[in-house]
């Protein structure tokens, strides 16, 4: 078969398997009433996020081949190797900025965790629903 | 060839993954949910490998599969355990 | 099966097709490729270029430059919105006093495995973080990996035997700050030096720069150093590892403690 149109067809199974991450784990977050099901399906959500990102940033070299780590290995190198490394080395801009997404990420989720452990303190329930019967009671009262 | 190889394995990577996920936003047991989350996310650092993001491997792997689950775990034990219908 | 669950898995059924079918009408352009973007060539070509010395990076490892060198800003905010988050997860726990207590932990055959796999895991991580500009690796992973071993300890002994050692909050506290010192002395030391000595010269500066000809060094006795990332590397590893810490040490608090706390605010009010 033609390489050109089975590579297209591998990246694009790819690619919609990671969209059907992000549309299930989305349906998780609105959809499911305890507040610990809600935070997995977060970091469900922003991992494949982060995944999309790398996802676009791999490339083929000619002839359909591997390409090679963004890692220089010939110290000093010449003007010969600058060439063949800018020819055959993947994209590392978008782990750069992965990386700092990464750890953001989990700060908000270190503080989520202890936030809902303080609502389960004062309030004896973790269930979304009964925690809007409460508030609404605690209105009208 | 060897590309074509690699972008066949990463597919079939992630189409597991999209398994794991959907198993553990169905379940209602939530150690259950928390364990298949960490199965997506071993599938999730393979996949990392194979696209040639190092950089990314060695911090995803210490955070997602080590610390996440611990401290759902944690939460869990402090809370409760299964999840009403 | 309520009208609401029906209408959302509608919703999540839409949005997957349309998203699918826009990424495979060729929205985000032709994917995978076989050229590189041109800011990423020019990242390639230039972080380790010894003819073109005033706008290399000096640095083998491509990624490792991008994050501390040409936009180390990304990188500062990135530090002070984790800052933030610890902040604010020490603001929940305001008042908590933490008493003393006898705890067991867990059986011996765990202790002693323990004792052995922890010391390696932290030397581990140690040789990621220092290595960071040479091969993959950094601060971030480095402190990472160390946190697991945090972890480990804090689950197998219990908290109470790890602050009747010594380990307490107000300890890690400061060498978090320790670690975020070095942060700020290493971006500003080029600035300084560059008032010192009447020549013009910008903050968070690595190498010399066509309009400034000042900079730090990459080889000190022909040992590859790479200027500011490799002192960015070990001060990050150490504030990320003691953030952790800090953070598992508050998750992992006994109940009664902050009940205590919170009945105290509740009376005082």
């Amino acid at each position: 078969m033609d390489p050109l149109f089975l590579s297209r067809l591998f990246t694009m199974i790819m690619t919609l398997s990671i969209i059907g991450i992000m549309g299930i784990s989305l349906y998780g977050i609105f959809h499911r009433p305890s507040l610990i099901k809600k935070i997995i399906a977060l970091t469900i959500f922003s991992d494949a996020a982060n995944t999309f990102a790398i996802i676009i940033g791999y490339r083929l070299t000619k002839g359909y081949g591997m390409p090679i780590l963004p890692v220089v290995t010939k110290i000093p190198p010449s003007t010969g190797y600058i060439e063949m490394f800018k020819e055959t080395a993947v994209d590392p801009l978008p782990q750069a900025l992965v990386l700092t997404a990464i750890v953001i990420n989990l700060g908000i989720i270190a503080f989520l965790a202890a936030l809902t452990l303080q609502i389960y303190r004062v309030s004896r329930t973790i269930d979304v629903r009964t925690l809007a019967v409460m508030r609404a009671k605690e209105e009208i009262a | 060839m060897m590309g074509l190889f690699i972008l066949f394995i990463s597919c079939i990577v992630s189409i597991l993954a999209l398994i794991a996920t959907y198993l553990a936003i169905i379940e209602r047991d939530l150690l259950r949910a928390i364990l298949y989350s960490a199965i997506q996310s071993t599938l999730f650092a393979f996949l990392y490998y194979v696209l040639m993001a190092p950089d990314i491997v060695l911090v995803y792997i210490p955070i997602a599969i080590g610390l996440y689950p611990l401290l759902m775990v944690i939460i869990v034990k402090k809370t409760e355990r299964f999840e009403k219908p | 099966m309520s009208l609401r669950h029906v209408i959302a898995i509608i919703a999540m059924v839409l949005l997957i097709v349309t998203l699918s079918y826009a990424i495979t009408m060729g929205a985000i352009g032709p994917i995978p490729l076989f050229k590189v973007r041109r800011v990423s060539e020019f990242y390639l070509t230039n972080a380790f270029n010894p003819f073109n010395k005033t706008i290399s990076a000096m640095t083998p490892e491509v990624v490792t430059s991008i994050v501390w060198d040409y936009r180390s800003l990304d990188t500062l905010f990135e530090t002070a919105v984790f800052y933030l988050a610890i902040i604010a997860t020490a603001m929940l726990y305001r008042g908590v006093i933490v008493r003393k207590k006898t705890q067991v932990g867990l059986s011996p055959i765990i202790k002693t495995v323990t004792k052995i796999v922890v010391p390696s895991i932290i030397v581990i991580a140690v040789a990621v973080a220092l290595h960071g500009h040479l091969t993959p690796g950094g601060g971030f992973q480095g402190g990472s990996i160390a946190a697991v071993s945090f972890a480990l300890m804090l689950v197998t002994f219990s908290l109470y035997t790890l602050i009747r050692i010594g380990a307490s909050k107000e300890k890690l506290l400061a060498l978090r700050s320790l670690g975020l010192l070095g942060l700020i002395v290493t971006s500003i030391v080029v600035f300084v030096m560059g008032k010192f000595l009447g020549i013009r010269a910008f903050i968070l500066q690595n190498q010399a720069k066509p309009v400034s000809i000042i900079g730090l060094p990459f080889k000190i006795c022909n040992f590859l150093i790479s200027g500011s990332c490799f002192f960015f590397n070990v001060s990050e590893a150490l504030a990320v590892f003691m953030a952790f810490g800090l953070l598992f040490i508050f998750i992992s608090i006994f109940e009664e403690d902050v009940e205590e706390a919170l009945k105290r605010v509740e009376v005082v009010e």
